[in-house]
């Protein structure tokens, strides 16, 4: 209760920033209510991310260096002719609906 | 007592460099005006994370406000796609439709990108960080943020610098490098552009149809390109503008301020101060250097085949740096000949380019997966 000299600031604010650091108020306001977290499913699901993170993170530094080249040029590759296909397809699109556009202009002439 | 002063002892010399580089970053949105707008707050959220024991950042069981902003904006990858709904009400894709020939820079100029990654693997990063850097060439805040994220979230507030950092500096880098690359001759060439309008249905159906390709075809870009091309048709539709100007004003300002003191917040001294980021501007730098000069190589190459010449500049227009890159190229022209006009056409390149990063960014994530 030590918090509630706090709305002598007059600042509304500042006021529930420091009275909500009362741990109190978290519990008589039950914003979490803990019925609702299953803390050994969380502990679960947090222990198989960190798991898998750090095995990724183990199994690409453990890459050498030509085997990390060989990978980024087959990115580069395969990366540019993607960004390439996905533009083309566009261009013909614009350029058909722009002949079609000019016909429908010529016709309305 | 001891609670009092622990501001005080908590300072290191560290610190003390990141305040610096804090204040540096205010000093250059301010008095040089280089992207203030994200160099500001950056700065500023450099300084506040920096601060002994500060309550912005917080502890792990008690979090500050800039890691709440941090685990809610950056790590769900909101703030950067939101900033693209921004964008995409901000872009005018008339030109583009005019001149459709003009998407091929944006795809050329994403080259920078993937020479960089290569470049980032012979200095010794992994393929995900390789990856995360590379996106810097690709010379598009948003896009940076939301592959470093993903791929490199360690190297993030290094990246997101030298992106920013760097497409300020878009004046002072390209043109060198165009110079180097074209003849006089080449930087005369005018170009045609017709004046007419492009038709609204056109307008509206466009940022559908790119939706639908790059969706299909890259499912990973939807997010940036579906958003992108949300906004996009948000302000072409014309019957919700209201919705179309708060998009442009204050969804862009809002979320730009978040984003920036956000990431900023990131730039703590053990983050910061390694030898890694040095290598990250440096490779920066070098990534927008190769965008450049892969989209006025890939004019010159056009400019072997095609009946009517290109000005191979317009290349240079094909990053994704709007609108820097393309006035750049027009006041490169005009330089050569004050009768030069060719913005228009630049511009329709900085438009693809806007495209091409996004669906480079895309690409990048879902293909740099098979090589775990």
């Amino acid at each position: 209760m030590k918090d509630i000299g706090i709305i002598s600031s007059e600042d509304g604010p500042t006021s529930i920033y420091v009275s909500s650091t009362d741990e109190n108020f978290f519990k008589s306001g039950g914003i979490v209510p803990e019925n609702d977290i299953n803390l050994e499913d969380e502990i679960d699901n947090i222990t198989e991310e960190i798991i898998t993170d750090s095995s990724i993170e183990e199994k690409l530094n453990n890459k050498t260096l030509m085997e990390n080249l060989d990978a980024g040029l087959k990115i580069m590759g395969i990366g540019m002719v993607a960004v390439f296909i996905v533009l083309t397809i566009l261009y013909l699109v614009v350029k058909i609906m722009g002949q079609f556009a000019k016909g429908k202009k010529d016709e309305e002439k | 007592m001891e609670e009092l002063l622990k501001g005080f002892t908590g300072l290191t010399w560290q610190t003390g460099i990141m305040f610096f580089i804090g204040g540096l970053l205010i000093f250059l949105a301010i008095k040089k005006q280089y992207e203030p707008m994200l160099l500001l707050p950056i700065g500023f959220g450099a300084i506040l994370a920096n601060i002994p024991h500060s309550a912005v950042i917080g502890t792990a069981e008690e979090p500050g406000f800039l890691k709440i902003m941090y685990d809610v904006g950056i790590t769900t990858e909101l703030f950067p796609i939101l900033i693209f709904i921004a964008i995409g009400a901000m872009v005018d894709f008339t030109p583009l439709l005019k001149n459709p020939f003009m998407i091929f820079f944006g795809a050329a100029a994403q080259m920078g990108i993937f020479l960089t990654i290569l470049l980032a693997i012979l200095f010794g990063f992994n393929i995900f960080e390789a990856c995360g850097i590379g996106i810097i060439g690709s010379a598009d805040g948003p896009t940076s943020i939301y592959v470093a994220n993903r791929l490199a979230p360690a190297l993030l507030p290094a990246i997101t610098v030298a992106a920013y950092s760097y497409m300020a500096l878009v004046p002072i880098i390209q043109p060198p490098v165009i110079k180097l690359l074209t003849t006089r001759r080449e930087r005369q060439i005018k170009m045609e552009y017709s004046e007419e309008p492009a038709p609204k249905w056109l307008l509206i159906i466009f940022p559908i149809i790119v939706t639908l390709v790059s969706g299909i075809i890259a499912p990973m870009s939807v997010s940036l390109v579906g958003l992108l091309m949300f906004g996009n048709l948000i302000r072409v539709c014309g019957v919700l503008e209201k919705l179309s100007l708060a998009a442009q004003n204050e969804l862009s300002n809002l979320v730009t301020l978040l984003l920036g003191i956000t990431i900023g917040s990131t730039m703590t001294a053990d983050s910061f101060l390694r030898p890694q980021t040095l290598m990250i501007l440096i490779m920066g730098l070098l990534a927008f250097i190769f965008g450049t000069a892969a989209g006025v190589i890939f004019g010159k190459i056009v400019n072997i085949f095609a009946k009517k010449k290109i000005n191979p500049m317009i290349g240079a227009a094909g990053v994704s740096a709007f609108p820097m890159s393309a006035r750049v190229v027009q006041k490169l022209a005009h330089e050569e000949d004050p009768n030069n006009f060719i913005l228009m056409q630049a511009v329709s390149a900085n438009v693809s380019g806007q495209l091409g990063s996004a669906i480079a960014g895309g690409c990048i994530i879902a293909i740099v997966q098979l090589f775990i």
